[in-house]
């Protein structure tokens, strides 16, 4: 053997994966898509625009974790894989053993085997990754239509990473199978493929671990107060999570299928008999298999579920940020300004024959606020604020004012606030201190329609107060107590280009007439919800983008998998159905017998997905309160529908690949 | 009436493309009575396998009739060929087809679970076959843990639990060496002196010897057949090996020799 062609071996091993291709084909497909899967991940990072898209910063960093997530996946996955192939090679490679091959020759043949294998794989994997991201970026780029603020780019650093991750994977399980051959003895090699996998069993302290990792990795997510900041800890929950699960499934299902085979009168029944015992054969495949299709799902449901919301959400928000169509802002307007600006309003209105419909005209100030516990203290700029307190913005009316454009008639006493609170942040005690004066605090659900306001981070509170004078005690140490805002909102009855064009035309009469004698303001702007409807939908373009991309990307993990159980598990299961039908069982009912399978084995990954996303909800909850998404109820009914769309997706790829997995039993079965 | 009767079977098949054709069974024509042992002799190609086949309904012949207990079996559906196989047939094979993944009582218990039957039942009929065929103690053992021998006994049982019929056998010592085929033939020979009836396809002469009856077949057809009788099973061993002596030098004449 010693003067063997160089060639020898490589022939070897290339004749070997071609008379494997069964084992073969589709852990080379799935290490291909899940090499692919990691590139994609590591890649978008580094071509996001951390300027120009809305939270840019938290979402690059969010990608990086992302790729380490689905790196640790593709090292759980992939050493399952093989492990499970090895199993089944063992007959071959010991009688290569018996038929005189050393065992360090084995070694050389695993070796070229592996290599071609990574080679492909990683090869194939960057190139369909870079195809498949340049395609998404077309596709998803002309659908959304606009300028996205990621950009194609195939970054040497992911490149790096996905060929060092995979080589590192690929090495790892040869070191394995070489160990495996090394350390087993011929006969045991040729007998390796029939013993098939063990009975696993039931370890009670991996379940514990894997309940206590699960449940530790649900309590921060649920218990996590702020996802962005906290970054770090949401990046543990994944990881927890996902180790739970995968110890979870090992040996959550052994002993739950050890307690089924256990209570006779369950066992032996027809359509559990061989269910039972066929899943608990091969438990260990079977639940990384799962763990994995659990968790690729889990993350679909997470991006598709959050992208979804905020689509949904879009009306509502710029109705929450333009509460009326048209909005004219005014700093420092005297009378004289506020007559023009209601003049010059109305008659734009006029000439397109509208009428200004639930008109909301109201002066008031701004005034930017230190907070520590309930005392506040006014500040000079917006940005002068102590480190030690809190920052939060008050909007001032007068009781006068708030009675005149509200239509309510309150009243209040000389140390008394009336407060609006609408995110419910405001200290729960009753009376506060401003600039050391004592105020009680009375509350009202009055909504406040601020459409300014609810683009801010801060903390923003609308108090009212009893007369001008609180309005100057409040503002005296910011130093500029009579400059107060002025906004005229207004809705049009229209289609946005009607609200666009009045717009405009109200913005090109502002510019023509001022400077206008007698009338007096700092600064003077017009808004209208339809122009703004494209920046604001640009401005959140980006994150669209990002989910359905990652989205459709998790999308075709799933079903791959969900393919590789289906056609491994089928050339195993192919013999034993046809001893069964040899025994006894009808065609119908070996199908039955593969149905009730499967439905155990489709039910169990989606509901624990559908278990993870309800713990992942407040966190989800809580990034899209940042995205300015406070609708609850419609972000759990975007949720809902996407989780209901895609089971039924999930359905409909096991229903395909399930008909391949007929067919390779069928034929073998005939 | 016999509990088996074969007439005129005939099996052609025909290659995918339509081209040419292949008499595997031209005409055979035999009967089995209750409690009979029948061994079915012949060469690689002689079509015994086919016949076997035919006869648990796993394939379908191209001609011809088969009664088992009066029923045409030829012309039952997949779904009642099922029923019918799990409630009137038993079968051994030479790879003992048991299934990995049960131990070795659940393998027996396996054709009683397809019928619906409750685990006390199984277990009462399990424990006298167990301990006849001396499984006892491997019964909670896996396929991949017990020898050919043992293997061989527990797929025995599986074809005697459901106290069938018949039992067929196709080349049940094939894979084992000859201490265990003269245990499996001995645990034949006895359950067929218990009154069950056996249908045996083998080429191995000392396993035929045990037969009350061997049929032989050559070229699709029924060449010769010998009844035992009240022959040793020495003599009747000798018997057959001369018939296939004379059947591999192709000068013999059909007949049927009986000694009575």
């Amino acid at each position: 053997m010693a003067n063997r062609s160089r060639g020898f071996y490589w022939k070897l091993a290339l004749t070997n994966l071609r008379n494997n291709r069964r084992v073969y084909l589709p852990y080379i497909l799935s290490s291909i898509g899940i090499a692919m899967m990691f590139y994609i991940m590591c890649a978008l990072g580094p071509g996001i625009d951390q300027e120009n898209m809305y939270g840019g910063a938290s979402v690059s960093s969010m990608m990086f974790l992302g790729s380490i997530v689905i790196g640790i996946f593709s090292v759980l996955f992939l050493f399952y894989t093989n492990s499970f192939i090895m199993k089944r090679r063992k007959k071959e490679l010991g009688l290569y053993n018996i038929l005189g091959m050393e065992k360090r020759h084995i070694a050389k043949v695993i070796l070229r085997e592996t290599l071609m294998v990574a080679v492909l794989c990683i090869v194939l994997g960057l190139g369909l990754g870079i195809l498949f991201s340049k395609l998404m970026f077309l596709v998803l780029g002309k659908v959304l239509g606009l300028e996205l603020p990621i950009a194609f780019i195939v970054p040497s650093s992911a490149v790096i990473s996905t060929v060092a991750l995979f080589f590192c994977i690929f090495f790892a399980t040869m070191l394995y199978n070489i160990l495996q051959v090394r350390l087993a003895k011929p006969i045991e090699l040729l007998h390796g493929g029939e013993t098939g996998e063990k009975e696993p069993k039931a370890h009670w302290l991996l379940a514990v671990l894997g309940a206590l990792l699960l449940g530790s990795g649900y309590y921060i997510a649920v218990t996590i107060t702020s996802p962005l900041d906290a970054l770090m800890f949401f990046f543990i929950a994944v990881i927890l999570v996902i180790l739970g699960t995968y110890l979870l499934f090992m040996t959550g299902i052994t002993a739950m299928l050890k307690i089924l085979k256990k209570n006779k009168k369950f066992y032996y029944k027809a359509t559990h008999f061989t269910t039972v015992s066929g899943m608990l054969y091969r438990m260990k495949q079977n639940a990384a298999g799962l763990a994995s299709i659990c968790i690729l799902f889990t993350a679909l449901l997470v991006t598709v579920s959050t992208t979804f919301s905020l689509y949904t959400s879009m009306d509502d928000l710029i109705r929450t940020r333009y509460p009326r169509n048209i909005l004219i802002l005014s700093r420092g307007a005297n009378d004289a300004a506020k007559e023009a600006i209601q003049t010059i309003a109305e008659e734009e209105c006029e000439k397109v024959g509208k009428e200004p419909l639930q008109l909301l005209e109201r002066s008031y100030w701004n005034c930017s606020m230190n907070r520590i516990g309930n005392d506040f203290t006014p500040l000079e700029g917006a940005y002068m604020y102590d480190s030690s307190g809190s920052y939060s913005t008050f909007t001032l009316f007068t009781l006068e004012e708030f009675n005149r454009f509200s239509g309510q008639n309150e009243t209040l006493g000389d140390n008394e606030l009336l407060l609006s609170d609408p995110r419910g942040t405001f200290p729960a005690d009753n009376s506060i201190t401003i600039s050391g004066r004592e105020f009680s605090i009375r509350r009202t659900d009055y909504n406040m329609d601020d459409g300014e306001g609810s683009a801010m981070i801060y903390d923003i509170y609308y108090v009212v107060v009893p007369n001008m004078e609180t309005v100057e005690f409040i503002l005296e140490p910011t130093g500029n107590v009579l400059d107060p805002l002025y906004s005229y909102d207004f809705d049009i009855d229209g289609e946005q280009e009607d609200i666009a064009a009045l717009g405009s035309a109200i913005r090109y009469r502002f510019s023509e007439a001022f400077p206008m004698e007698g009338v007096e303001f700092d600064s003077l702007q017009a808004e209208d919800s339809a122009s703004s409807y494209e920046d604001f939908f640009s401005l959140y373009g980006g994150l669209f983008f990002l989910g359905l991309f990652l989205g459709f990307l998790f999308l075709l993990g799933t079903a791959l998998i969900i393919y590789y159980k289906q056609v491994s598990e089928g050339y195993e299961d192919a013999r034993r159905f046809s001893i069964m039908q040899k025994v006894g069982m009808s065609h119908k009912e070996v199908k039955k017998s593969i149905h009730s399978q499967i439905l155990l084995v489709f039910f169990l990954p989606l509901l624990t997905a559908v278990l993870h996303l309800a713990f992942a909800f407040p966190m989800l909850q809580k990034i899209l309160a940042v995205l300015n998404l406070v609708n609850v109820q419609l972000i759990l009914l975007s949720t809902l529908g996407c989780v209901i769309v895609f089971a039924i997706a999930y359905a409909i790829i096991y229903a395909i690949t399930a008909k391949t997995y007929y067919k390779i039993v069928e034929s073998a079965a005939d | 009436m016999a509990l088996l009767s074969v007439n005129n079977l005939k099996k052609v098949y025909t290659s995918r493309l339509g081209g040419t054709q292949v008499k595997a069974l031209s005409s055979v024509s035999f009967t089995v009575e209750k409690g009979e042992f029948v061994a079915i002799m012949g060469e690689s190609g002689s079509g015994k396998t086919t016949l076997l086949n035919i006869l648990a309904g796993l394939d379908k012949p191209t001609g011809g009739e088969v009664f088992l207990n009066m029923r045409n079996i030829v012309t039952l559906g997949e779904k009642e060929m099922s029923a019918f196989r799990r409630d009137n047939l038993g079968f051994v094979f030479q790879d003992f087809n048991l299934l990995d993944t049960f131990s070795a009582q659940d393998n027996i218990f396996l054709p009683l679970v397809l019928a619906g039957k409750k685990y006390g039942e199984m277990k009462n009929r399990l424990d006298p076959i167990a301990q006849k065929l001396g499984i006892t103690d491997i019964l909670q053992k896996y396929p991949y843990e017990i020898s050919g021998g043992q293997k061989q006994r527990t797929a025995i049982a599986r074809a005697i639990i459901t106290q069938p019929q018949l039992i067929l056998a196709d080349e049940p010592t094939g894979a084992l060496d000859s201490r265990s085929s003269d245990q499996i033939m001995n645990i034949f020979s006895e359950i067929n002196q218990d009154g069950q009836t056996v249908l045996m396809v083998t080429h191995s002469t000392r396993a035929a010897s045990c037969a009350s009856r061997v049929l032989f077949i050559k070229d699709g057809e029924v060449f010769h057949q010998i009844y035992r009788g009240g022959q040793s099973q020495d003599e009747m061993y000798q018997k057959i090996s001369d018939t296939l002596t004379v059947l591999a030098t192709g000068n013999a004449e059909r007949g049927v020799t009986a000694n009575g």
